[in-house]
């Protein structure tokens, strides 16, 4: 590397002239924007993982009811061939195995049986499936329209999210903490 | 001789603070294990300034380096809940922040852009301003910002690994033992890379140094 002409040879050692190099820093404003975009990215970090870890209990959740709702029809179907073999070997039909049979979608009958217990379970599952589909929805209030709270239920846990002046600035009143693996602590997350 | 006192002054009063300064650390990152996202806010506003500083020199790039540094946090932010406190937290979250730094440079090596921040005011900079210039006003803006820029290129000439353990030591004012906890390597390695570093350096800037 060769020095300009006009440079004059400076009394500094390397160390010194590599220091200089703290004096090298961004202006305020800059830090502003990197306050806001980090917080920005810190919300959706926050939601990402409730949704990931929602999605993940709901995906377990869903295969025990359907693992529940599978093993009730074949004990049920496994019980209803047994009765029908049985009452074809005797020669009869019993009317209560005619019966079983309409009564088998019919989850509003709340009876001990196992083919209801069984469509209640599916049902139970099948709402569940339609809580899949989350949304930031209002939350009705008397409260002026730049207080009006906006909420989004992630199941077992919850964040909060309150409207600041637009669309675009909200802040985050709460977080649930699924990410540290505590139901109780709530955080806050403002920008 | 002022500016070395000057500057060892800054380092002591460093130290000294450094143990009160761990246990606040330690008390805010359990606050943030606990839930509380604003000590998480209070971490970042300690050492965005120092974070950024170290991703500035070791990339070039102030934009390059606002990225890195956010993306250091909140990678920091994503595993502090196994963040067990066998090191200090800033140990913990340079290791982070420097090992993201290297893969993205790694990664990115083809693609060489710089953008410098402007000088500010600093303790000892002053003087050693003084020390290279006492000329005109013009005439030491000049020649600071020619200097910046090829102390920036020979920062760059090397590798990332030696860079960054320059940058560390001599920039950000890191003991050898506390580079190597956050680089993953041995003392000796560190001292070794620095000084081959500090030749390489010392050869590039010959024209303008004592």
């Amino acid at each position: 590397m060769k020095a300009d002409k006009n440079f004059t040879k400076p009394a500094v050692s390397l160390e010194q002239l590599l220091r200089l190099k703290r004096a090298e820093k961004p202006e305020e404003v800059f830090w502003d924007r990197f306050d806001r975009e980090l917080h920005g990215r810190m919300l959706r970090t926050l939601v990402n993982s409730e949704t990931k870890s929602m999605g993940w209990s709901r995906w377990l959740r869903m295969r025990w009811l359907q693992a529940g709702a599978v093993a009730a029809c074949a004990v049920l179907l496994a019980l209803v061939a047994v009765d029908l073999r049985t009452q074809e070997q005797a020669g009869t039909v019993s009317p209560s195995a005619v019966a079983l049979q309409p009564q088998l979608p019919d989850v509003s009958r709340q009876t001990a049986s196992p083919a209801v217990a069984a469509s209640a379970i599916a049902a139970e599952a099948e709402a569940m499936v339609e809580r899949t589909d989350f949304g930031i929805g209002r939350v009705a209030s008397a409260k002026p329209q730049s207080e009006l709270s906006f909420s989004r239920d992630f199941g077992a846990n919850s964040v909060r999210v309150a409207v600041a002046s637009s669309i675009d600035s909200y802040r985050m009143d709460y977080a649930s903490d699924s990410v540290f693996g505590s139901q109780s602590a709530r955080g806050r997350l403002v920008y | 001789m002022n500016i070395v006192r000057s500057a060892t002054k800054v380092f002591a009063s460093d130290k000294d603070q450094s143990t009160s300064g761990m246990d606040v650390d330690f008390a805010l990152v359990e606050r943030v294990q606990t839930g509380d996202v604003a000590a998480f806010d209070e971490l970042v506003r300690k050492y965005r300034t120092r974070l950024y500083s170290v991703m500035y020199n070791l990339t070039g790039n102030r934009e390059d380096a606002s990225d890195l540094t956010q993306d250091a946090f909140i990678k920091a932010f994503q595993s502090i809940g196994r963040f067990r406190g066998k090191s200090a937290f800033y140990t913990w979250l340079y290791r982070i922040a420097v090992n993201h730094a290297l893969t993205f440079i790694k990664k990115n090596r083809r693609r060489r852009f710089f953008s410098f921040d402007n000088m500010t005011e600093e303790a000892g900079a002053d003087e050693i301003f003084e020390a290279i210039a006492s000329k005109t006003r013009t005439e030491k803006a000049v020649l600071m910002e020619e200097l910046q820029e090829r102390l920036n290129e020979s920062l760059q000439k090397l590798s990332e690994k030696h860079r960054a353990v320059v940058v560390l030591h001599e920039i950000e004012g890191l003991s050898h033992a506390e580079i190597a906890e956050i680089t993953g390597a041995s003392i000796g390695t560190v001292r070794s890379r620095l000084h081959y570093a500090k030749n390489q350096l010392q050869a590039d800037l010959q024209p303008y140094l004592s």
